[in-house]
């Protein structure tokens, strides 16, 4: 990979890395750091990284990078959660969602996102964050059931 | 056969939620839904825990990612290529420089032209036509005829004949009618020779007595078309005749202009986005 490829990468995958990284960490500018520091480790290993594997590679050191901020800081609050967790006169489904999410556990979360947000399969999430194909499906079994059953209570709320 | 069971039926909801069920699956799981439409409100559920990306969350720091980009293409040459090079461009720059300094303009190749014009032209039976300047076409005509006329000697002027006329042996190649070697002997005979009147010369003499009757008159001309600066110099004042120091000014003036053409190629390298790097194993070229 060189330089042109190495910023088209930038402009294609940051966003979405950041935005990952941000529901991953709960924290923008925890968030603003992973990214920065996932495209540093890129261009450290540009000579190794192809272009087609550099999503993944982004991903896998943005999960490495969030999970293990987290545990270095046990001053970890997930604040992307709305105050507010539901309120009828306000129902957004995206807040809803946000709120469920903070329910979980890092590595949980990072699972569901890389699931919805990136599309990955059971397989490929299993590369990225280094767990065979049966721990991703215990892992976001537990973490759909979660989310579901917030939602639920809420909807019983309602 | 896939069997689904209200042991297993959320696992297959949730795989079946993140798009990971197989046709023969998926079936199962709508089969077992169409036996149990209770659960279907389950599955809704389901489906509805996807997390949905919010476009508008952009990364707004991405030039702070960016690397710069080399335009340049870089060449590393191996070792052995090194000297070559380097000698390749010497010989380049000199021999461009020397064709600036004796162009075609050039008072020194004029007189060639007039020796090699004159030695294979029509005119070398008529003796007054020395003292004109030769006729540019025909000279073209001429010089290609002339490359295999070697004369290789000059004999002394007859004594009647030398008055206010030096001359000396002369050995003109005109194998090679551009080489900067004939050019030099040229400017010898500007450097030496006063203007000499139209006279009788010897049929076996006369070629030679040409070329040294016409290269002053030739000089002169050229330095009255380059205007050069007629300002009081260091030459005026050395104790040498007029015609000497007029030579002197001419050869001073085109070296001057040569010097400046070359100065100006040097800066066109300079620009034309070129470099030369020449390290300790590595000879680079970029451009």
């Amino acid at each position: 990979m060189d330089a042109r490829e190495y910023n088209t990468c930038v402009h294609q995958l940051s966003d979405a890395l950041f935005r990952f990284a941000w529901k991953c960490t709960g924290q923008q500018s925890d968030a603003h750091d992973v990214v920065q520091g996932s495209f540093e480790v890129l261009w450290q290993k540009k000579e190794e990284v192809s272009t087609a594997k550099a999503k993944a590679f982004l991903f896998q050191v943005a999960y490495r990078q969030s999970i293990d901020n987290y545990r270095k800081r046990s001053r970890f609050m997930y604040t992307d959660a709305p105050e507010e967790s539901y309120s009828p006169v306000n129902p957004d489904l995206k807040k809803v969602l946000d709120s469920a999410l903070a329910q979980l556990d890092e590595r949980s979360r990072a699972l569901v996102l890389l699931k919805d947000y990136e599309g990955y399969s059971y397989d490929e999430i299993g590369q990225i964050t280094g767990l065979n194909e049966s721990q991703v499906k215990v892992y976001l079994f537990r973490a759909r059931k979660t989310l579901k059953e917030y939602l639920v209570s809420v909807e019983n709320i309602l | 056969m896939t069997m689904i069971t209200w042991e297993n039926y959320e696992k297959y909801m949730v795989m079946y939620a993140d798009g990971e069920l197989g046709t023969a699956e998926e079936q199962a799981l709508m089969a077992f839904l169409y036996e149990n439409p209770e659960l279907q409100s389950e599955l809704t559920a389901f489906t509805m825990t996807k997390m949905i990306p919010d476009a508008t969350e952009t990364y707004d720091r991405k030039e702070s990612l960016l690397q710069p980009v080399e335009d340049k293409k870089v060449i590393v040459l191996p070792v052995w290529r090194r000297y070559a090079i380097a000698a390749g461009v010497a010989l380049l720059l000199m021999v461009g420089g020397a064709r600036l300094l004796f162009n075609e303009n050039n008072v020194t190749e004029r007189a060639y032209h007039s020796v090699a014009g004159n030695v294979s032209g029509s005119n070398v039976a008529n003796p007054v036509a020395v003292t004109t300047v030769p006729d540019k076409n025909n000279l073209a005509a001429n010089i290609p005829a002339a490359k295999n006329d070697v004369i290789p000697t000059v004999p002394p002027v007859q004594a009647d004949n030398r008055k206010g006329v030096k001359t000396r042996p002369v050995k003109i190649n005109t194998a090679k009618p551009n080489t900067p070697a004939i050019a030099m002997e040229a400017v010898a005979m500007v450097e030496t020779l006063p203007v000499a009147e139209p006279m009788p010369i010897s049929t076996e003499q006369k070629n030679i007595a040409l070329a040294v009757t016409n290269v002053p008159a030739l000089a002169i001309q050229y330095r009255e078309d380059e205007t050069v600066d007629e300002a009081k110099s260091f030459v005026d004042m050395l104790p040498l005749a007029e015609t000497k120091k007029q030579g002197m000014k001419t050869l001073a003036g085109e070296v001057a202009t040569g010097y400046g053409r070359v100065s100006s190629l040097t800066q066109e390298i300079a620009h034309s986005n070129v470099s030369v790097k020449i390290s300790r194993k590595k000879l680079v070229l970029s451009f």
